[in-house]
């Protein structure tokens, strides 16, 4: 569903990303991580097509993003860290403008399922001015996951929520995943990490440390045997702190 | 303090500045630095060689300039939203508010803070607006820019305190407060009307043209009472208005004295404003238009939309832009911006029916003029397009649509409603002159030309305007301010200007095409018939329409090849 051959993305003379391979089929997820500055959201920018890699090639549903975006964007989603909704329409407004460009023929029939799902009901007609940091982060994920997206792709999905929200987003990626889904996801919440993904992709100033399930992660690194995935992430990329708390 | 205040001032410009520069690294920035540049040096070397020296004032102009700054003092104990002159940033509310900081040294901030712009602004001003005839250095020019920029800017921060202070004292609410500020503003303008409405209607000669109305207004501000009421305002300008360095002398000092009792005034201004101020910075961070905005009267945002447009969801999916910015566009237009050419409008019939002697024509004239201000200065009020969506583009880079569809749908976004409010007014004015009793100058064959060609003279022209303005956000997002407002107080007036300036020539230059086919014809073809003329013009109309779309089809490549750092 995603394919990632050689990506590497420059900014000028400094490389954020440095050829970077993985795939990730239907019903996988994949979890990014990495120490702050290790190009995680802009790996993940790239496979969104929002920034167009200076090598390498990101391939979505059969289709180059770069080459032929139309296609592969029809088929993803991606829900930033961060959202940026538009001031000037409502909840409601929201999810029929993306409806209309995704071409979401049964929306009237979605909507009102996603947004009890999210519980946005209450909010349908409110502009995202007045909706708390929560309520916002819950609209951009019911406008990603609208078009029922065959790619998901997340930048620190659970930012925001509270602990209702965050079971419940942990809960909509799994049934997205378990539907065929592709899902990238990117957080510093390891435990989410470890209870959702089926392959990590550890990432370190731009390059790919580790890659693979946990288990053979671990097996490439014998003496991480037994150890937390916290103390595997750390010694991983030669964090201070590695060792262990006693 | 003052001196973590100027690390920050400094260290925060030099960073800016060299932001900006390193953006010249890129070749497109770099055309347009060197084109800035070289119209700086043909401003500069063209006084010395005796070419253009800019604007020549006249004498009118010089004596009106004192009602700007009346205006602008009005506007700024009326008219501005609540505190908004002393907003600031959300670090500096966060960080400042809570440092050990008197508020005495909050106000130097600010004052220090808004200098960089008002000194760029007055640079901006001495190049574009010119010294008229004046003989008078660029620097002294400068300095009486400088001057009066820093008076109003300052008014505006004093008139913000004295009401922050009186808000405090008072239990009125809000709401109260904006309507007595209302009524005392309606209350002005009648005033104004009932003084100026006599005079600017009044006689002038003939041959002054659609503003020899303005010639009566000079003349009735140098009666003794007027003239005697002007006095500072007309101290305010003087330096910047002087036409020889003798004049400049005498004007400097009186100019600098006012500058500095408001200096005092403002620093003496014993005003618990933090609450006032940290309401407002949070109001303008909620509003992205006024981010940057120092003061300004921007709509404020709905809590709620209360109505709605349909859209199915099959069909174009470009479309949904357009739907999008519409809903925009209704929810955040601030009619008060076409409050001055509607009154120009008002002026312009007025005294048409004086010449003409015909009031249906009289109303047409005033309704063409509302048209065509609407096609020059329509596009700068209405920026339901990339000019704010620049802002988003993380997401319109994710959307299934080609860069050219989006560009396109943006620049309809604004073309198409700006296009149909035009083309009522057009047809207004059509009603208008089909019921004139006099004859009309303009033949009826002609006329009817006109009005068959409107919709795509008026269409080509927004759209290539719209496309413009498009382009300046899509290819130099760093450069210019991105919201659904320009944004920027009296300070930034100089940046407004080169971007304007930028775009009129840019207009110009696409006119050419289209106008030299039409005379073409006109002249070779001689067409007389109403399908002929009209022909004529709608091909010319179809060649401004296919430059712009060309323009279009580049800005999408480049929307494509766009990263949210390029905006930052």
């Amino acid at each position: 569903m995603i394919h990632v051959n050689n990506l590497t993305k420059l900014y000028g003379q400094f490389t954020a990303v440095h050829s970077l391979s993985f795939d990730v089929g239907p019903g996988e997820v994949l979890g990014l991580v990495g120490p702050n500055g290790a190009g995680k959201t802009t790996t993940l920018r790239c496979l969104s097509g929002i920034i167009a890699p200076t090598r390498g090639e990101v391939t979505v549903a059969g289709h180059d993003i770069q080459r032929n975006p139309v296609p592969a964007k029809q088929a993803l989603a991606f829900i930033p860290d961060e959202p940026h909704l538009f001031d000037y329409l409502s909840v409601d407004e929201h999810l029929r403008f993306i409806a209309r460009l995704y071409g979401v023929a049964d929306a009237d029939a979605r909507i009102p399922g996603l947004l009890a799902e999210l519980e946005l009901t209450e909010k349908t007609r409110t502009l995202p001015g007045e909706l708390s940091r929560g309520m916002r982060q819950k609209l951009a994920i019911a406008c990603g996951l609208l078009h029922e997206p065959q790619v998901l792709i997340l930048d620190e999905p659970l930012t925001g929520l509270d602990p209702g929200g965050m079971r419940k987003m942990r809960a909509t990626i799994a049934n997205r995943a378990r539907a065929g889904a592709a899902v990238v996801l990117s957080s510093h919440l390891l435990h989410l990490v470890e209870e959702l993904c089926t392959k990590l992709l550890v990432m370190r100033r731009g390059e790919c440390v580790a890659f693979g399930t946990l288990d053979t992660i671990i097996a490439g690194r014998p003496e991480l045997v037994g150890r937390s995935l916290e103390d595997v992430f750390l010694a991983l990329t030669g964090e201070p702190g590695a060792e262990p708390v006693a | 303090m003052i001196g973590a205040f100027g690390y920050l001032i400094g260290t925060s410009t030099r960073n800016r500045l060299r932001g900006q520069l390193k953006r010249i690294r890129n070749p497109r920035y770099a055309i347009a630095f060197l084109v800035g540049a070289a119209y700086f040096a043909f401003v500069i070397f063209g006084r010395s060689l005796g070419r253009s020296r800019g604007v020549t004032y006249g004498t009118s102009g010089t004596a009106l300039a004192p009602l700007f700054i009346v205006v602008m003092v009005v506007s700024s104990w009326l008219l501005s939203a609540d505190a908004s002159a002393l907003a600031f940033t959300q670090a500096e509310v966060s960080m400042l508010f809570t440092a050990p900081v008197t508020r005495r040294g909050l106000i130097i901030y600010k004052l220090v803070r808004a200098q960089i712009a008002i000194l760029v602004s007055a640079m901006l001003m001495v190049f574009f607006l010119g010294r008229g005839s004046s003989t008078i250095p660029h620097v002294l020019a400068g300095l009486g820019y400088w001057t009066m920029l820093s008076t109003i800017n300052m008014h505006g921060v004093g008139a913000a305190l004295v009401r922050a202070r009186s808000d405090e004292r008072s239990r009125t609410s809000p709401g109260l407060r904006r309507t007595a500020r209302m009524l005392a503003l309606v209350v002005s303008m009648m005033i104004m009307f009932a003084i100026m409405g006599p005079v600017m209607t009044g006689g002038h000669p003939s041959d002054a043209g659609p503003f020899g109305f303005l010639a009566n207004v000079a003349a009735y501000l140098d009666r003794p009472v007027p003239h005697a009421i002007l006095t500072p305002f007309r101290m305010v300008v003087a330096p910047a208005f002087a036409v020889s360095v003798g004049d400049w002398v005498k004007a400097f000092g009186p100019a600098l004295l006012i500058m500095l009792l408001h200096l005092v005034w403002v620093m003496n201004a014993d005003a618990a404003f933090e609450e006032a101020a940290a309401e407002a910075s949070e109001r303008r961070a909620k509003r992205i238009e006024q981010m940057r905005s120092r003061r300004g009267n921007v709509r404020e945002v709905p809590t709620e939309a209360v109505r709605t447009i349909a859209l199915a969801s099959s069909g174009n999916p470009a479309l949904a832009i357009v739907w999008k910015n519409t809903l925009a566009l209704g929810r955040m237009l601030q009619l008060n911006q076409l409050l001055m050419p509607v009154v120009m409008s008002i002026v312009v019939s007025t005294s048409a029916r004086r010449g003409v002697g015909d009031t249906a024509q009289s109303v047409a004239v005033g309704v063409l003029f509302f048209t065509l201000m609407l096609a020059i200065t329509g596009a700068l009020v209405v920026r339901n397009d990339l000019r704010s969506d620049m802002l988003h583009l993380p997401f319109l880079k994710t959307v299934p649509l080609r860069g050219r569809e989006i560009v396109l749908a943006e620049v309809a976004s604004g073309a198409l409603p700006l296009t149909a409010l035009q083309l009522v007014l057009v047809g207004i004015a059509a009603i208008a002159l089909s019921m004139s009793a006099s004859p009309v100058v303009v033949s009826a064959t002609f006329r009817g030309a006109l009005l068959v060609s409107a919709p795509f003279v008026l269409l080509a022209f927004n759209g290539a305007v719209f496309a413009l303005l498009n382009g300046t956000a899509v290819l130099f997002p760093a450069w210019i301010k991105l919201g659904p407002t320009g944004g920027g107080g009296i300070e930034l007036m100089g940046q407004a200007m080169m971007s304007m300036f930028g775009v009129l020539i840019c207009v110009l230059l696409l006119l050419v095409a289209p106008v030299a086919g039409v005379a073409a014809i006109f002249s070779f073809l001689e067409p007389t018939g109403l399908v002929a003329i009209a022909g004529t013009v709608i091909a010319g109309a179809a060649i401004l329409a296919a430059e712009a779309y060309g323009i279009i089809a580049l800005l999408g490549r480049s929307f494509e090849r766009a990263e949210p750092s390029s905006v930052t």
